[in-house]
């Protein structure tokens, strides 16, 4: 019934096929695929995201350092790229058995030509990255996965924090909880901040 | 959201839902009293350990500050103290009870540019051991839980280097094994 009813509810609002694997029992989660076998529909649907998201995030950071910035915020903005430079890495290897299509044929636009803009478009994608991250380390199906994206996870959280502190946001701004959002929100946020 | 039928991955996947309604009244098929249920309730306790005595260092701090800082001290014990909530509500949910709330007697540094840096070590100890937690658990509450806790002290630890003069951080906190991370924070907050 449970599992009706998410169906149901997925293919109403996102229309993904792929999408709808992610409502595979839990336990298939804690069975490794073997070494060359496909990943889930699911887990391709997650990995996919992930690709989005870093590129979105990497276009963001490059556009950041056209602009004229403070130091620390030019020096944030410099690590930052690398880091989802190494994300994209990351992704890549984790993808070798799972054959996912990417899109990279999408042209980023910011339109922000200031670092308060920057800051601002920032805070939106960090905090979308993490949360749609936070979503494919919880519905992950295969453990070998799991690793790389707790890895991209915890980065994105520290830049969502970093992004917020740059701001001069207080302390408990974010509340007491951080919980994973939907992937298809998550993407609709990533794709109209640029 | 009982009787609807809708579990949080069903959420999760659809977008019907978010926020608060992961951690609380849907429905899971969590499998009360078995093996799995038994061990992630252990390592929950254990992580109830690391929230309490983030309680006690920061009612400890909110105790000797004034001002701005005693407010935002306070507000830091409060969160902490609704995790402890949240975790007592998922350990219900696996059959098991919350350990018994333990006190400490912390030695907090004097300086206020050292009380930063100690809280950052302390968050970051915090979000080690949530981090250790998500590849050992499997049921989806367990593992929402720990997701959404762990971005929240990744977040107060960020916050606190940086009001320690360090450089906004683009790598995250290095990842802790959960045994010495129960160790320290035992040692830090002097839990009774």
């Amino acid at each position: 019934m449970n599992d009706v009813i998410g169906r149901r509810t997925l293919l109403r609002t996102a229309g993904a096929a792929g999408l709808a694997a992610l409502t595979a029992p839990a336990v298939a989660r804690a069975q490794t695929a073997p070494r060359g076998e496909p990943a889930t529909p699911g887990d391709r649907a997650i990995l996919k995201y992930m690709f989005d998201a870093e590129y979105i995030q990497v276009a963001l950071y490059t556009h950041a350092l056209t602009l004229e910035l403070d130091p620390q915020v030019a020096a944030f903005a410099r690590a930052a790229l690398a880091r989802h430079r190494v994300h994209v890495r990351t992704l890549r290897a984790v993808n070798i058995d799972a054959d996912v299509v990417v899109n990279r044929s999408t042209v980023f636009e910011f339109g922000e030509q200031d670092q308060q803009g920057f800051l601002l478009n920032a805070k939106r994608i960090e905090n979308a990255a993490a949360a749609g991250a936070g979503t494919a380390v919880t519905l992950i199906e295969d453990q070998q996965r799991l690793e790389p994206l707790l890895v991209i996870l915890t980065d994105e959280l520290a830049h969502a924090g970093s992004v917020a502190r740059l701001l001069g946001e207080p302390a408990a701004e974010a509340g007491p909880f951080d919980d994973p959002q939907p992937l298809a929100a998550m993407r609709l946020i990533l794709t109209s901040a640029n | 959201m009982s009787g609807s039928g809708l579990t949080r991955r069903a959420l999760l996947v659809a977008g019907a839902g978010t926020g608060a309604a992961l951690l609380s009244g849907c429905e899971d098929d969590v499998p009360v009293g078995s093996a799995t249920a038994n061990d992630e309730a252990a390592l929950l306790r254990d992580l109830v350990v690391v929230e309490q005595a983030q309680v006690v260092v920061y009612e400890a701090a909110a105790r000797r500050a004034g001002g701005a800082a005693r407010r935002r001290w306070t507000a830091q014990a409060q969160i902490e103290r609704e995790h402890l909530r949240a975790i007592g509500d998922v350990l219900y949910r696996l059959g098991a009870r919350a350990p018994k709330v333990v006190t400490g007697t912390p030695d907090l540094p004097r300086r206020d540019s050292e009380l930063l840096g100690y809280l950052a070590d302390l968050e970051e100890r915090s979000a080690a051991a949530w981090r250790s937690v998500i590849p050992r658990v499997s049921q989806d509450i367990v593992r929402i839980a720990c997701v959404s806790i762990m971005g929240v002290e990744i977040r107060q630890a960020v916050w606190l280097r940086v009001a320690a003069g360090q450089a906004a951080p683009a790598v995250a906190p290095p990842p802790q094994a959960l045994a010495d991370v129960l160790a320290a924070v035992r040692d830090t907050a002097r839990l009774a």
